[in-house]
């Protein structure tokens, strides 16, 4: 795997490994630390890159998997959950799996969202990430509240269209020249 | 090629090509299955075997069904799922500083090969002295990888992902994973001349001896000395590069191609001059800078670019991201004609472009795609838009009006 491949294996995940690392953690910078580490590890020992995309994702969220409960066993912090997974590390634990399943879900949708034309784009991170409100999000962007409302329900009903494709590689549309 | 469906809407085509899996409950890639439909229900896609699917497993659990119930209006209220604040960029140039402060790996190979530069000169001086030589140099450059050529024609093959240091000429060089540093090896030693070249499908970084940084596109050679003169700092150019010029208003920084020069005090732009095209583009990115043929000079300001034909100069408005794409290792084409879409794909697969048959004259595309995609699978996508279609034979690309066929 060279550089690039990495480069793009790396934006397409980091999001979503950080996401399912914080739901088994409940600590947003460690569990960014801890996906750093497991994406430095892989790429400098060459372990678990291969060309299979479906076995690099088992990998990558299995790495994140391990490192987590790790940490958890390492630290003093003691829970319920703790126990339970250490028991079933080899299984498939469904709290884990379930873990998997939103950050991926989530995976879909931001990668649904980074594929909408900028200002719909901007409209619609801003309401996710920071939770605000129309009329916020119309002063941030120097824009009026309706235009945000319109630009909001534009992107989601365009996000409802790019979700269906989740793999698809090219967004294309088709122009006339303009006179 | 697999199977491709298509949809049209509003004049947007989406497509996607991806076998379907069955998989068992214990299986590890079960999760990312469940996710998959939880994906296709919300974008309302499902198959009823998939429905089906689906609610049983959120029958399975209450841990299910809440799991579900939480991210089934994602598109409805996104303001209630507060999930996007992993910034990638940042990780990533996070990512980037620590790997250049741990990486060991020393995994450079260095060759003398008299042999090698011998062909290497006898394909340079053909693409100097014949116009469309675009198939030959790429042959050379595919099977060569990114090469520095010293002053004796001296030739080190740089892999992409080494971390290690070494002289050549009164050079020193440090490469680390994606970036060369180029000074000097000895203090007050003489100036001599070196070549960077980047392969088809690659880019490459460039740290110039003043600082200046300069980005390779595919395809593109670079020629530098290990110490710029006194006076001035110039390099000259082949194909396409983007460089952030280190301020030193006392040394202006000359770019050379063939026909046409950019003068420089400290500036970021991307400059495009292959040599089998014949117009040169010259795009600001910040800063300010003077481009000069033979005949004529312009002053360039920010978000401008411009396109030189022959003598004349012509200023326009840049659009930066798409120019800056492949930097990125993206394509951005943003209602492009045909031909200008294909003298990339020119550029970066090595392929050498022929036209057969009449083409419709006012088609614009728009394209956004990750640059890694394989030549045959980015035709089929181009041909689905119902402007052309293509035949590969080895190194060429045929393009032929529309034939209903999405690939060949």
């Amino acid at each position: 795997m060279d550089q690039d491949t990495f480069e793009q294996l790396y934006r397409k995940y980091y999001q979503s490994l950080c996401f399912f690392a914080r739901r088994l953690l409940n600590d947003t910078d460690v569990a960014k630390e801890l996906v750093q580490d497991v994406f430095l590890k892989s790429w400098q020992k060459k372990e678990g890159l291969e060309n299979d995309p479906d076995r690099v994702r088992a990998f990558l969220y299995q790495s994140v998997k391990n490192a987590s409960l790790n940490y958890l066993r390492d630290t003093t912090r003691r829970n319920s959950l703790e126990t339970q997974w250490a028991s079933t590390q080899e299984e498939i634990d469904p709290d884990i799996s379930n873990a998997i399943i939103e950050a991926e879900v989530y995976r879909d949708v931001l990668h649904a969202v980074s594929r909408l034309p900028d200002e719909c784009r901007k409209v619609i991170e801003l309401s996710m990430n920071g939770s605000k409100t129309s009329e916020e999000i119309a002063e941030l962007l120097g824009i009026s509240a309706s235009t945000v409302r319109n630009q909001k329900r534009r992107g989601l009903q365009l996000m409802r269209q790019l979700l269906n494709f989740q793999s698809f590689l090219v967004f294309l549309s088709m122009f006339k020249q303009h006179p | 090629m697999p199977l491709f469906r298509q949809k049209q809407n509003d004049g947007v085509l989406f497509i996607r090509a991806r076998p379907k899996k069955l998989l068992m409950m214990n299986d590890e890639h079960f999760p990312f299955h469940i996710g998959n439909l939880i994906s296709k229900e919300l974008a309302g896609e499902i198959t009823e075997a998939e429905q089906a699917e689906l609610q049983s497993w959120i029958a399975e659990r209450t841990a299910n069904a809440e799991l579900f119930d939480r991210v089934k209006t994602i598109l409805e209220e996104p303001e209630n799922h507060p999930f996007g604040e992993f910034d990638p960029e940042e990780g990533w140039q996070d990512l980037m500083k620590r790997s250049r402060q741990r990486s060991k790996l020393r995994t450079i190979i260095v060759r003398v090969a008299v042999a090698a530069s011998l062909l290497g000169a006898v394909v340079w001086l053909a693409t100097l002295q014949n116009g469309n030589k675009l198939p030959q140099q790429v042959i050379a450059n595919k099977k060569r990888g990114i090469v520095l050529t010293g002053p004796q024609g001296e030739e080190v093959v740089i892999n992409n992902n080494a971390d290690t240091t070494f002289r050549i000429g009164n050079g020193h060089v440090n490469v680390q994973p994606g970036l060369l540093s180029f000074g000097d090896n000895t203090k007050d030693a003489a100036i001599e001349q070196f070549t960077l070249r980047v392969p088809v499908e690659n880019r490459y970084q460039l740290r110039l001896p003043d600082g200046s940084q300069l980005w390779l596109n595919a395809g593109s050679t670079v020629r530098f000395p290990n110490r710029f003169a006194a006076n001035e700092r110039r390099i000259s150019i082949q194909g396409e590069a983007y460089l952030e010029v280190a301020q030193e208003s006392a040394h202006p920084f000359v770019v050379e191609t063939a026909g046409m020069n950019v003068t420089v005090l400290g500036t970021a732009f991307n400059i495009r001059v292959y040599e089998d095209v014949n117009t040169k583009k010259v795009s600001l990115l910040s800063g300010s800078v003077k481009v000069s043929t033979d005949a004529k000079q312009v002053m360039l300001k920010p978000g401008q670019e411009v396109v030189s034909a022959g003598n004349t100069l012509q200023v326009a408005v840049a659009d930066m991201e798409a120019t800056l794409a492949w930097k990125d290792g993206l394509f951005i084409f943003r209602s492009e004609s045909l031909p200008s879409i294909m003298e990339d794909i020119a550029h970066w697969y090595g392929v050498n472009v022929l036209y057969q048959g009449q083409l419709p004259a006012d088609n614009r595309l728009s394209v956004k795609t990750e640059r890694n995609i394989p030549l045959n699978q980015l035709l089929s996508m181009l041909s689905a838009t119902g402007s052309a279609s293509f035949k590969v034979e080895g190194d060429k690309v045929i393009v032929l009006p529309y034939n209903g066929k999405i690939s060949q």
